[in-house]
């Protein structure tokens, strides 16, 4: 794996030089900032769409807490992290730590917001500690109804994955969520030659019983050595796991990482999906092009934490 | 009960993942295999799952060495060509730069296809010379002396601009590994930055192809042999590709042949000669992979049955036997002459819907029928009123139920009496080898000697119908026009509308076919051109249709009838009459106000394919 990671807690009165979170129409998003989430720079960045439910709530939250709210187009995301990156930490401290709270973002931002915290390492040549913070989700009903639009493809231009021979057959590494049809439309696009799933464990037997609903005619088709349990209070161990996994069958497949369900899971293949090598995995969105039904999760259970170390690379002299 | 085992299951989906041996010891020929083989430029035209990665496959030396049927040698002996395949996939089309990407990224990806393809050549030179020890015997094999290896490998190296370590062939490969490494890296660099790529190939593919194989020849001192580059799912290939193909369509060496496959439409105008594509029949020869009728694909589903239950279960039954026969039988064959008895099964079913649907009792009056004596009726009257419409009795029955009258639909339908039997099942799967693979591993599975179960017969075609519910969901619509409603979406207003006129007041032949007319506005063609290529909706061709569709206007389609079984959207698997696709979209539209749907989902489609 291109960096180290590490399991973390987080604790209130950690120090950090910049925090990211969003605001969104759930209030699950504002959990870190409620836990006592503080930084020299703390930026909380608005969903630009769907400001309903909790969203007013958690931007005048994040305001009294002082927060540098950032309204931006999604679309200028990334420009927008990198300015608040560089004006927050280029000058300081020879270590920088940030913190990042994952719950509410989508897989999209996260994505831009790993690639952009790899970036600052590179460009300022330091070493940064950065720490995904995750609250797993209370238990709401899956959406329902087929009728919107789902698109389905690298979940940015930086996860496309490696290109390699065709020849090489393609396996697909399904993280399972509770949406119907989705991971095995994700199978039935890809065509892989093998495919396993992930599947978290949860103690609500709602979810469980959700989640098994989705995929049954998936999981009809594995065979039960294929899919594989994670546990949602581990994410180092989870990062450790599937890096391990990968690294077992890159050599005979090209592999495409495909993360539903819970976002840990999701922070999970982009940091393996960072690796270097020419079997760099891809890492595929599978989701609505818009929010069909915008529904309140709060929080449920201790936040978890993943440490990773991001460190320029050793320019050889 | 046999069990199935799930691996077995997901092993028989796709013939990308399985090795020459595995492909050549499930192939059942199909007839299109006969046209294929010729050293002829052909297209191989067909949807998702239609078989067409098995038959180039098949065209393979591996493949065919390794195949065991009574007709192999004879096929070995007529191809006399030597074959390179080059797949595609939708990983591969999302990692190549395409034509939205700046040009010098557009030169990228035809620089990675071209290496792929010298590549794959590569691998053929050396599989005709006998390099890989695991092939007991080649197909067409060739003999190169160690000097004849070392002058050929240094040709191509120079020709080709790359740098072999060592004059072997192998060496040779391993630069290209490495050339296509260092594109790969180019191109994830080259994301979101406009500036010039520091390495591109200014080598066409086909011209860097040709060369190899001249090389090749004259080295083998085979200077005649023929070469046949076989390359698959073509739709996903980027533009530049596709005009790289064009000169060798229409002209080219005799000493090499195409064997392209793609989707039923033809987005970059490859077969159309007026804007500078090939001719049909002229420069290339169409080969289609769909079946309009039930019957057209009886056959070759048939053979795969046989292969299937053979290979699984070692024994051969007829599919009738195990699976029943279907009410919905359009041979006739089940038909006899007691079958319109008094009393029979089929008369009861007939008088019972003359009793209660009017609609009926009026059709049968128009022709003078008197179900007391239908004994008088000659055998030509009885088959073109009774027989004809008694599957269409069927269906309604099973789906529907009389109050004063009037049609309204059961709350408990009996779908397995429509859907099930031997005859229906073949129906709904199409011939489409993916479908009818999945399908009838699972039914043969659970074959103990007595009839499968008609409810496992309907659950595992539901259980299809799903899977290919979930991927029209995420298949985007093929075309400029952005839509906000997904391709099922525009499927399932299409399969309402014929459900509802074959649910509605009775007439003996309801729609359930379209024309794509004039009024067909952009967004619905873009789904629909997606719809064709998964083989959701199924070309009827006509003798004025062209070789391969460039413009769907005027063309005339029906659903898979795998999407006309699903709870809802009931229709018969029968050819009836034609609607225009914009008469279908503006009923869709109404249909959506009328039931109060506009808040819920208020993109709608209407006959000028805007939205509402």
């Amino acid at each position: 794996m291109k960096y180290p990671v590490l399991p973390t807690v987080f604790e209130p009165d950690s120090h950090y030089h910049f925090g990211l979170i969003s605001i969104g129409f759930e209030r699950r998003s504002t959990h870190l900032l409620r836990s006592g989430l503080r930084a020299d720079d703390l930026v909380a960045v608005p969903f630009d769409s769907h400001q309903v439910l909790s969203y007013a709530d958690n931007r005048a939250l994040a305001l009294s807490r002082g927060c540098r709210v950032v309204d931006i187009d999604e679309v200028d995301f990334s420009a927008a992290l990198r300015r608040a990156l560089v004006s927050s930490v280029s000058v300081g401290a020879d270590e920088i730590r940030i913190a990042v709270d994952i719950s509410s973002m989508t897989r999209g931002r996260l994505a831009r917001t790993v690639v952009e915290i790899e970036r600052l390492a590179d460009d300022l040549a330091r070493q940064v500690e950065a720490d995904f913070f995750y609250s797993p989700a209370s238990y709401t009903a899956p959406p329902r109804g087929a009728g919107g639009v789902l698109n389905a493809g690298p979940v940015t231009d930086e996860f496309r994955g490696h290109l390699r021979r065709t020849s090489l057959p393609i396996a697909a590494v399904i993280g399972l969520g509770y949406e119907p049809q989705r991971a095995l439309g994700a199978f039935e696009l890809l065509e892989p030659t093998r495919a396993w799933a992930f599947r978290p464990d949860n103690d609500d037997a709602r979810y469980e019983t959700a989640l098994d609903d989705a995929n049954q005619q998936l999981l009809k088709l594995l065979s039960s050595d294929s899919v594989l349990n994670y546990s949602l209070d581990r994410g180092a161990e989870l990062v450790y796991s599937l890096d391990s996994f990968l690294y077992a069958i890159s050599g005979e497949y090209r592999v495409v990482l495909i993360p539903l369900g819970p976002k840990l899971f999701a922070l999970a293949c982009l940091i393996v999906a960072l690796d270097d090598s020419e079997s760099r995995p891809a890492v595929w969105r599978v989701g609505d092009v818009a929010y069909a039904s915008p529904a309140n999760i709060e929080e449920a259970g201790p936040i978890v934490g993943t440490r990773v170390i991001f460190s320029a690379p050793v320019v050889a002299t | 009960m046999a069990t199935r085992d799930k691996e077995a299951l997901f092993e028989v989906l796709n013939a990308k993942k399985m090795s020459p041996t595995e492909i050549a010891a499930t192939f059942v020929i199909p007839p299109q295999y006969d046209q294929l083989v010729s050293p002829d430029h052909s297209f191989l035209v067909g949807p998702r799952g239609s078989g067409k990665t098995t038959l180039l496959r098949m065209l393979q030396g591996e493949a065919l060495m390794a195949w065991d049927h009574r007709r192999a040698p004879e096929y070995r002996r007529r191809i006399r060509y030597s074959s390179v395949f080059l797949p595609a996939d939708r990983l591969w089309a999302s990692q190549v730069p395409n034509a939205d990407d700046s040009v010098s990224n557009s030169d990228l990806g035809l620089a990675a296809f071209t290496t792929q393809l010298l590549y794959a050549l590569v691998e053929a030179m050396l599989y005709r010379i006998g390099e890989y020890q695991e092939v007991d015997s080649v197909h067409n094999p060739a003999t190169l002396s160690h000097l004849a290896e070392v002058s050929l490998v240094s040709e191509c190296a120079e020709g080709w601009g790359i740098d072999a370590r060592t004059p072997s062939l192998l060496s040779l490969q391993g630069a290209l590994d490495l050339r296509l490494n260092r594109l790969a890296n180019q191109i994830e660099q080259s994301h979101g930055d406009s500036s010039p790529p520091d390495f591109a190939s200014s080598q066409l593919p086909m011209e860097a192809f040709r060369l190899g194989i001249r090389a090749f020849n004259r080295h083998s001192r085979q200077p005649h042999h023929r070469w046949a580059l076989l390359l698959d799912e073509m739709e996903l290939a980027p533009e530049s590709v596709h005009q790289s193909l064009r000169g060798s369509l229409r002209g080219g060496e005799a000493n090499l042949v195409l064997k392209l496959s793609f989707s039923p439409f033809d987005r970059y105008a490859l077969a159309k000669p007026e804007v500078g594509g090939a001719a049909p029949h002229n420069d290339f020869r169409p080969i289609y992979l769909w079946y309009g009728t039930r019957s057209g694909a009886r056959k070759f589903t048939t053979g795969l049955w046989r292969r299937m239950m053979k290979e699984q279960l070692g024994t051969v039954r007829d599919p009738s036997s195990v699976l029943g026969h279907s009410e919905i039988d359009v041979s006739g064959s089940t038909w006899r002459k007691d079958s319109y008895n008094a009393g029979s099964k089929r008369m009861r079913l007939v008088e019972k819907t003359a009793r209660q649907d009017p609609g009926f009792s009026e059709f049968l009056r128009n022709r003078d029928i008197d179900l007391g004596r239908v004994s008088d009726l000659s055998y030509a009257q009885r088959s073109a009123t009774l027989r004809k419409v008694y599957p269409l009795l069927v269906f309604r029955d099973a789906v529907l139920t009389f109050e004063d009258g009037t049609p309204v639909r059961r709350a408990r339908k009996k779908l397995t009496e429509c859907f099930t039997g031997a005859d229906a099942v073949f129906a709904a799967l199409e011939g489409n080898p993916r479908w009818t693979k999945a399908v009838f591993s699972q039914l043969l599975a659970v074959y103990d000697g007595q009839q499968v179960g008609r409810g496992f017969q309907y659950d595992m075609l539901t259980d299809a119908a799903e899977r290919f519910e979930s991927l029209l969901r995420l298949l985007p619509p093929d075309g400029p026009v952005y839509s906000s409603r997904s391709v099922l979406s525009f499927l399932n207003d299409v399969a309402a509308y014929f459900s509802a006129q074959a649910c509605g007041d009775f007439t003996a032949d309801p729609p359930t076919a379209f024309r794509v007319d004039s009024k067909v506005g952009p967004e619905v063609i873009a789904a629909l051109k997606t719809a064709l290529s998964a083989g959701a909706v199924v070309h009827l061709r006509s003798k004025e249709s062209p070789a391969v569709l460039s413009d769907l206007v005027g063309e005339r389609f029906r659903l898979a009838y795998l999407l006309t079984l699903r709870d809802g959207f009931e229709s018969p698997m029968r050819m009836g009459k034609l609607r225009n696709l914009s008469t279908i979209m503006t009923w869709a539209r109404i249909e959506r106000q009328r039931r109060g749907l506009l808040d819920a989902d208020p993109t709608l489609w209407d006959s000028s394919g805007a939205e509402s």
